[in-house]
């Protein structure tokens, strides 16, 4: 492998209190996790002069608003601003983090997502139950009754899985490999094992999804604090450099020559990224990738070069991704058995896995992938992170 | 999001100028999409400009009504009362023979039985309190 610098380096890290359950707004909950990652950083507040803020899409500017460093008791940033690309933005924040550290416009910049989706009176199932413009500009959806993004989700795995010739098994093994890991992780809401008997068992909530395809929403809120190399070597947690960063934006084209579900901005963001950080797929110990649904690993699995294209339902269907298999992925439990905190997931797995600090769920990690989407799959951001300052 | 609305009862997008002529068409027993004078592509409804070559003269045209499933699925819950009846509904993504795809439920057809490559039909059908929706039938 090539010498090379890394670009920057997540200092601290930290998250909110997680529930399932209202426990406060969703700007509380980032200033919890701010202040959390400040002190985890080593930092005090006046060493922080960044801050980039992402709410959930389907939240308001209101709920996570950009006076949120009055909240937190920030003061003269030289970088302050909302990244909005949607379920990448998790990813993304860091990534123009890295950018501003990079050029000097801040040196401590802290990246907050925030959501509070549950909130009393309305269920977990309403939270995320609005026809969304997940499949183009037309808005079709709300008349032929396409809700929620699970609805939108099963139509492309379903297009995967028939061009893949997949069964239910093949997602079922999904799930059934992130609740292993779940099992392992104090942080993960899902206590429960999960066989494949039980995941085919589980209603339909979309057919081709079951229950267990699908995510759920959670409270809670993940902070970083993104420095130079050479600080975070002098911080008090192990630095998790950031070697590689890429994007892929590929979009929703509704008409024949464009498979949307099979072919995603994710390998463009890969290639960027592997690039930078002078390695390639094989190079890499783990991966943690944005899980909202089983499908999703599998696509994400071919997209970044882990597996060839069509080939991921076998891989995760032998246990490859499962503990003990031969490519960890998604070691806290992801999305679909940890905790739904949209880029959030992703990226507070791949700090902890990157530091050491995994506890029993702990994989090789000189290299890690942290993958984040939004939309339909159709925005994406990953970075490859390190525990080494050279690669 | 967008903002949604009722038209006779029924949960429709709040209609402009961009996707009015494709829900209006229905009336008239139409499959109405778009597409692109300068490079002949035929384009979803929605498009104010040609995602191809950029032209900005796209222009309403009459589809045939004639596809395929593109893909489907099985709507096992719903989010809004005009569906709770048709509880387990299809919607399907029909791939029409000019290129464009777009979403509508198929008819007259198990859900059970639904597959991806059957050639499907345009029919229109009348929803809510007498509004005309396109949906797709076997061919
Ligand atoms: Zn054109």
């Amino acid at each position: 492998m090539a010498s090379k610098k890394p670009l920057a380096a997540i200092r601290g890290f930290a998250m909110s209190d997680l529930s399932r359950q209202y426990i406060g707004p969703t700007w509380q909950l980032a200033v919890a996790a701010i202040h959390r990652a400040i002190a985890d950083a080593g930092l005090k507040k006046s060493d922080i002069d960044g801050l980039l803020i992402n709410k959930s899409p389907v939240a308001t500017l209101m709920d996570l608003p950009m006076d949120l460093l009055d909240y937190a008791g920030l003061k003269d940033l030289t970088l302050c601003g909302v990244v909005e690309a949607e379920g990448s933005s998790g990813v993304q924040m860091v990534q123009q983090a890295a950018l501003a550290v990079q050029a000097g416009m801040a040196k401590a910049v802290v990246c907050v997502f925030s959501d509070a989706p549950i909130v009393p009176g309305v269920s977990t199932q309403q939270a995320f139950g609005m026809p969304l413009p997940l499949m183009g500009k037309l808005g079709s959806e709300a008349p032929t009754g396409l809700f929620g993004p699970v609805a939108a989700y099963a139509l492309a795995a379903r297009r995967y899985m028939h061009k893949n010739k997949l069964t239910e098994d093949h997602l079922g093994a999904v799930a059934v490999a992130c609740r292993q890991w779940a099992l392992k992780n104090p942080l993960a809401m899902m206590k429960k094992p999960l066989t494949m008997e039980d995941h085919h068992n589980s209603p339909y909530v979309v057919d081709p999804f079951h229950l267990f395809d699908c995510s759920f929403p959670v409270n809670g809120a993940v902070a970083v604090v993104v420095t130079s190399a050479a600080s975070a070597a002098d911080g008090p947690q192990p630095a998790v450099y950031v070697h590689g960063m890429g994007q892929g934006h590929r979009g929703v084209t509704n008409r024949r020559g464009f498979e949307n579900e099979i072919e995603i901005g994710a390998r463009l963001a890969g290639e960027g990224a592997y690039a930078m950080a002078g390695v390639g797929p094989k190079d890499i110990d783990c991966a943690q990738v944005y899980d909202a649904f089983t499908y999703c690993i599998l696509l994400q699995l071919e997209q970044y070069g882990f597996v060839a294209p069509g080939g991921a339902g076998e891989f995760v269907l032998a246990g490859q991704t499962a503990p003990g298999g031969s490519f960890p992925v998604n070691t806290g439990g992801g999305q679909l058995s940890g905790y739904y905190l949209q880029g959030g997931t992703p990226l507070s797995e791949g700090v902890m896995q990157t530091r050491g600090t995994a506890g029993e769920r702990q994989v090789k990690h000189d290299l890690v992938l942290t993958a984040a989407y939004g939309g339909r799959m159709m925005y994406h951001a990953c970075m490859i992170t390190s525990p080494h300052a050279s690669l | 999001m967008y903002d949604i609305t009722r038209i006779q009862g029924w949960p429709m997008p709040v209609l402009n100028e961009l996707n009015r002529p494709h829900f209006d068409a229905m009336a008239e027993g139409k499959v109405l999409v778009q597409h692109c004078p300068d490079c002949a592509t035929w384009l979803a409804p929605g498009a104010f400009l040609c995602e191809n070559c950029g032209s900005t003269g796209v222009q309403w045209r009459q589809a045939s009504g004639r596809g395929e499933i593109y893909s489907y699925v099985v709507m096992h819950r719903t989010f809004d009362p005009a569906f709770e009846a048709m509880v387990p509904y299809n919607v399907c993504l029909i791939e029409l023979e000019e290129g464009p795809r777009l979403l509508a439920n198929v008819v007259g057809v198990a859900n059970a039985d639904l597959t991806i490559g059957s050639p499907v039909q345009a029919t229109f059908e009348s929803v809510g309190e007498g509004l005309p929706l396109l949906k797709f039938k076997p061919a």
